[in-house]
């Protein structure tokens, strides 16, 4: 299963490697990521990722991380042909 | 440098260990017998990695443990400078959080943040990375100091969705025929001993404990069933099988509690309570899962009387699991037996440290505790060296209560540098070296799962422990006739000062019962030589 996962961060060292770390060590894998500091100094960012484990098993391990300010997650599903 | 400056002007209390590693298990030790932080420093570059597996160790047993770790000049980061290396980045996966001060101004709040992260929900260990030149900053006068300070135990109040939950699994205790509780280290960790224990003595249910809850359950409670797993009693591992409502509280069900988990309790419902969201559903589906600190659930969880065919079948469980011990009539000590008496003869607020491997599983199963606060091992990452530095940790924090580490030969070798300590300090700490000269479950597993073929577990040529505690200064004395036990044990409980007891172990004996590897938990080997019952 593929997720669209959006999170903000706050700009502090290493508050990428961290996010990057878990999602590797819980065993999914980014396929896509997008990242900007924005006007409040924050860091958003938007990946999509990949794993055979729930959803949930990630988003309950990253909502631990003392960085992470917001997280969004939803299933990527694949655009629907229009008529 | 600059930090060790200073605390000649300090009013902290520092001890030197002779590696990092044994430092930040004396902290673990201190954290783990006082629910407390427990606090070490360690310089940069090879101080700080060779903290890397104690804070490890903390992370997968939340122990509240706060690192600080120097840090080269800022103007050299990155520059590969002498003792260099990345502290935050090898942080990352081993600490509950981690941070590194980039200014003087921020620096007590980020320490008061470290500290109060360390202990906060699930415990951990957070390590705070300061650079030299912060060290030698001189201090601005207007800097906001923060007070350190341990954490209220008042437990917050529990919200309305907890309180629905908590109603789901009260629906489901009144319907359960077969209930059993299943403790773990988190209840002991959340303050709440007390509250469990009204619990299970109102309630009235069976209950196991994991080998981090060991001591939560009072020995005498006639349906405590002792520890399940891998090398659990037979009568908690079927208990489990059996039940139709299982109630985790404070634990993660990890694979050496669970066995193979798609046979694990498979007829049971299943309530979970922990701290930890990310905890629940993640190895076990819970029918209810219940997010928040375990202390005030009890009071709120209905008291419903077991029934009696369940208490019945319990009893008979307890009855075929009943232990046997034998001092005299062995060629070798039987440090099962051993392990027994000292249990029955030592005080009863006596700390036991354990390390790692045979011997940490005979403590396990062969000793009793008055809390998990009294049985300190390390359970989630298994550090052999975990047992003699934690033991100094726990004896400076709890100057009255006598504190045993019990070493097996292989583990005691890891951290044996620390006797110096023992000795600088004259920490009254006893030691017993329980010594088969083998890596022994390692042995084990090669004698029963890959047909004896014996690969660098052979420890036969160990030094004489006694003489080289003797050569650090601390008393000693050997142990290998079984007649002589009661005697030598009763020597080293009372001696007054740190001793070490090496007690010469045959390098035949196993731990029994056990679970083989991807195997249910009731499918357990026992001793070949047990009789059938």
């Amino acid at each position: 299963m593929q997720y669209q996962v959006s999170l903000e961060l706050s700009n502090e060292p290493a508050a990428l490697e961290r996010v990057l770390q878990v999602i590797r060590y819980r065993q999914f894998a980014i396929s896509e990521m997008a990242m900007n500091r924005n006007e409040q100094d924050k860091l958003t960012v938007n990946m999509k990722v990949s794993g055979q484990h729930s959803i949930n098993i990630l988003t309950s391990q990253l909502n631990k991380l003392y960085d992470l300010a917001d997280l969004t997650t939803q299933l990527d599903m694949p655009l629907q042909a229009t008529a | 440098m600059p930090l060790y400056d200073a605390l000649l002007d300090s009013n902290i209390t520092h001890y030197l260990a002779r590696h990092e590693q044994g430092a930040a298990f004396a902290a673990i030790g201190h954290a783990r017998s006082t629910n407390q932080v427990g606090v070490c420093f360690g310089t940069s570059g090879p101080g700080a990695t060779n903290l890397l597996t104690s804070i490890a160790d903390a992370k997968l047993d939340s122990v509240p443990l706060l690192v600080i770790t120097g840090q080269v000049a800022r103007p050299a980061m990155g520059s590969d400078a002498f003792q260099e290396v990345d502290v935050l980045g090898l942080s990352l996966s081993v600490t509950k959080h981690s941070m590194i001060v980039q200014d003087i101004a921020e620096l007590p709040s980020k320490l008061a943040k470290a500290y109060q992260i360390a202990q906060e929900g699930r415990p951990g260990p957070v390590l705070v990375d300061v650079p030299k030149d912060i060290l030698l900053t001189e201090c601005p006068a207007d800097i906001h100091l923060v007070e350190l300070s341990d954490q209220e135990t008042e437990s917050a109040d529990l919200s309305t969705e907890v309180f629905a939950q908590i109603e789901r699994a009260n629906q489901l205790m009144e319907t359960a025929q077969k209930p059993l509780l299943y403790v773990g280290g988190g209840v002991s960790m959340a303050d709440a001993i007390e509250e469990f224990r009204e619990f299970l003595e109102e309630s009235g249910l069976p209950a196991v404990s994991t080998l981090k809850g060991l001591g939560t359950i009072p020995k005498d409670y006639d349906l405590n069933l002792g520890m399940l797993g891998m090398h659990g009693w037979s009568c908690a591992n079927h208990a489990v099988q059996q039940c139709d409502l299982l109630i985790v509280v404070g634990a993660r069900l990890d694979d050496r509690a669970t066995g193979k988990l798609d046979e694990f309790a498979p007829l049971a419902k299943v309530i979970h309570i922990d701290v930890d969201a990310a905890e629940l559903h993640k190895r076990r589906f819970a029918d209810v899962a219940i997010a928040c600190d375990v202390k005030p659930v009890f009071s709120q969880l209905k008291t419903v009387e077991p029934n009696q065919e369940w208490k019945k079948n319990i009893n008979s469980l307890q009855e075929k699991s009943e232990k046997r011990y034998a001092i005299e009539g062995r060629e070798s000590v039987d440090a099962e037996s051993l392990l027994h008496y000292i249990s029955e003869t030592m005080p009863s607020d006596t700390i036991v440290t354990a390390d790692v491997g045979q011997h940490q599983m005979w403590v396990a199963q062969h000793m009793n505790f008055a809390a998990p606060t009294h049985h300190l091992t390390s359970g989630g990452l298994g550090t052999m060296g975990f047992g003699m530095p934690a033991a100094i940790g726990a004896k400076l924090a709890n100057p009255n209560k006598p504190v045993i580490a019990v070493c097996g030969d292989g583990s005691f070798m890891m951290n044996i540098q620390e006797l110096a300590t023992i000795k600088r300090y004259n920490i009254p700490v006893k030691i017993l070296v329980l010594d088969n000269q083998r890596l022994g479950m390692v042995k084990q597993w090669q004698e029963l799962f890959h047909e004896e073929r014996y690969s660098e577990t052979d420890l036969s040529d160990n030094p004489e422990f006694s003489s080289v505690a003797q050569a650090f200064g601390v008393s000693a004395d050997v142990l290998s006739k079984p007649e002589d036990l009661r005697t030598k044990i009763g020597e080293f409980l009372q001696s007054p000062a740190a001793m070490l007891l090496h007690v010469k172990l045959s390098s035949l004996d196993n731990v029994w019962p056990i679970v083989p590897p991807n195997t249910a938990n009731d499918k357990m080997m026992e001793r070949p030589d047990a009789i059938p019952s």
